[in-house]
């Protein structure tokens, strides 16, 4: 296909883009950070059209930089498109953002879908990370903040039990910030040379155990329970390891017993994620207030991230901890004032700053 | 039965016998007489539906559908319509003692607006109260949330009450709820006594 002929395509897609972007002009996001970086995807898609229309029969090694960055615009929209929902999980988010504090300097910004699906935390330029600097030096639109979207199946949205699942989503993002499960991966096989399993299957297990791992850091054995009961009976598959031995891995962390796996993502954090330690940072608040029916004051971050197994330790034992309750009226208690829990901790931060 | 006055509030406070959580400004809400308590965060707005009205009736159709959930951060605004209800909580979550109700009444400032509540709580009560407001004024209203709306003003009676071991419709909500006035169990006997009527005007006629 000629230069010409993409043009035809490249301007079709960009007015598309444009005239979606505008559209969301006046929405409400819940924050301003989104309102700053729609302004930047609208200035990027203006400038993106001046340099489609200006191409020239020999610019045929720059069509598919244009289509990436289309692609980003792409990823972008749908991302702050969700994010105009005015039933955002804002608790959820706080937790997330803390979470997000720890481990990188400058943290992205969150936006949400809540379409029907599997929770997700990934990010718009995290796949690419040369892009945000590519559209520096040839548009000067800085994206310093990474956009990133937490999805929610919409059943979930105010289910805060299972806010857990989200922690593992999270460690996907992080170790693709930090490369971790993949120079590890390639450590293994070609240092090591360990070829028990395809380099593939040996990146994927390790991603996949370092997000169980940063998940039990915050949230515990609630992570290892869940992974029971979703996929019990799973073996080892090229993407995932068998449950078995994910289950055994979050174990030996939290009971800090030897090994070889623990061991190797923690040097390896050490060293790709400036000496960050895989550790736990959770404190499980008691169920006393709980049974008094009351959300419970939060001291610190520690207990935001450990409220989760408070919640959970009432739920298992409701039949004596909440007797004379029906399950379901006992599930929307705990649910209420978990979530309260978290809220009544994020309104008092923001009102003290 | 008498009103329970700052110095007893307060204690009431220390003792966790009445809580109130968060209480973000303990100088200006706690009053004399009353403490002042904030617009919350979810409301419950009416919208027009395909239905034409609202059937209270014994298996009518779901009240949920004439109303739509929205959010907002504290400080962030809404918009109250003139003739709109729209149903809020406060955002402080609440523990009645036993003996103790709560009288909650729109602030004179608020009052002035059009905007007016006035709900009683029943002792032993424990969540967000229900705010159930309509802007009454010709203009529209925009509200803040976190602001400082109501006044509740406590009173003991003279037996303790049960709240949370007897049935109740509302328990520990942290959001506003639909009225679940359709799921008053006398509606059922009322319905089958109207459709108990109009068959046996049928037969007569037949």
């Amino acid at each position: 296909m000629t230069v010409s002929m993409h043009k035809n395509y490249l301007v079709i897609e960009l007015c598309q883009l444009k005239s979606k972007l505008l559209e969301l002009t006046d929405a409400q996001y819940f924050t301003n950070a989104l309102v700053n970086y729609h302004q930047k995807l609208v200035a990027l898609v203006e400038k993106l059209i001046l340099s489609v229309i200006s191409l020239s029969a020999e610019d045929y090694k720059r069509i598919e930089r244009f289509k990436e960055y289309i692609s980003f615009l792409q990823e972008s929209l749908i991302y702050l498109e969700d994010s105009t929902l005015n039933i955002t999980p804002y608790e959820t988010i706080f937790c997330l953002e803390k979470v997000l504090k720890d481990w990188d300097e400058t943290p992205p910004i969150i936006a949400t879908s809540l379409k029907a699906g599997n929770y997700h935390f990934r990010g718009a330029l995290s796949q690419n990370g040369a892009l945000a600097d590519l559209i520096q030096k040839e548009f000067d639109i800085e994206f310093s903040e990474e956009l990133v979207q937490i999805g929610i199946p919409q059943l979930e949205v105010y289910n805060y039990l299972y806010n857990i699942v989200i922690y593992h989503e999270v460690g996907h993002y992080i170790d693709q910030l930090y490369d971790i499960s993949y120079s590890t991966g390639n450590e293994v096989f070609y240092i090591k040379e360990d070829k028990s399993k395809s380099e593939e299957a040996t990146i994927n297990h390790l991603a996949e155990h370092f997000c169980d791992l940063f998940a039990a850091q915050y949230v515990g054995p609630l992570i290892s329970e869940y992974l029971d009961f979703k996929a019990e009976n799973d073996s080892d598959s090229e993407s995932h390891p068998s449950t078995k031995s994910r289950i055994e891995v979050v174990n030996d962390f939290l009971n800090k017993r030897p090994n070889k796996i623990v061991d190797l993502l923690t040097n390896a954090i050490k060293q790709s994620a400036d000496n960050r330690e895989l550790k736990v940072r959770f404190e499980v608040p008691s169920t006393e207030s709980f049974e008094e029916y009351l959300p419970h004051i939060i001291k610190d971050e520690n207990e935001l991230h450990g409220v989760y197994q408070t919640a959970w330790k009432i739920w298992r034992n409701r039949e004596t901890l909440l007797a004379g309750l029906s399950a379901e009226q006992s599930f929307d208690i705990i649910n209420n004032l978990t979530g309260k829990s978290i809220a009544n901790y994020m309104i008092k931060q923001s009102w003290k700053s | 039965m008498s009103i329970i006055t700052r110095a007893n509030l307060t204690e009431l406070l220390s003792s966790r016998r009445l809580v109130i959580d968060p209480i973000l400004d303990e100088a200006k809400q706690i009053g004399e007489l009353s403490i002042d308590l904030r617009l919350g965060i979810d409301f419950l707005i009416t919208s027009y539906t395909r239905n034409p009205y609202i059937d209270i009736d014994f298996d009518g159709k779901r009240i949920d559908n004439h109303f739509k959930k929205t959010r907002r951060q504290i400080g962030d605004q809404i918009v109250l319509y003139p003739h709109q209800t729209v149903l809020a909580s406060t955002l402080e979550y609440i523990k009645l003692p036993s003996d103790v109700f709560c009288e909650l009444k729109t602030r004179s400032s608020y009052n002035r607006l059009g905007l007016s509540v006035s709900t009683i709580i029943q002792p032993g009560y424990t969540g967000c109260f229900s705010l159930e407001l309509t802007n009454n004024n010709l203009s529209a209203i925009k509200l803040t949330t976190g602001s400082r709306i109501v006044q509740a003003i406590f009173h003991r009676v003279d037996t303790e009450l049960d709240y949370l071991h007897s049935v109740r419709k509302y328990l520990c909500q942290v959001r506003p709820v639909v009225s679940r006035a359709d799921k008053d169990e006398e509606l059922k006997k009322l319905k089958s006594m109207r459709l108990g009527r109009k068959n046996s005007y049928k037969n007569e006629e037949e």
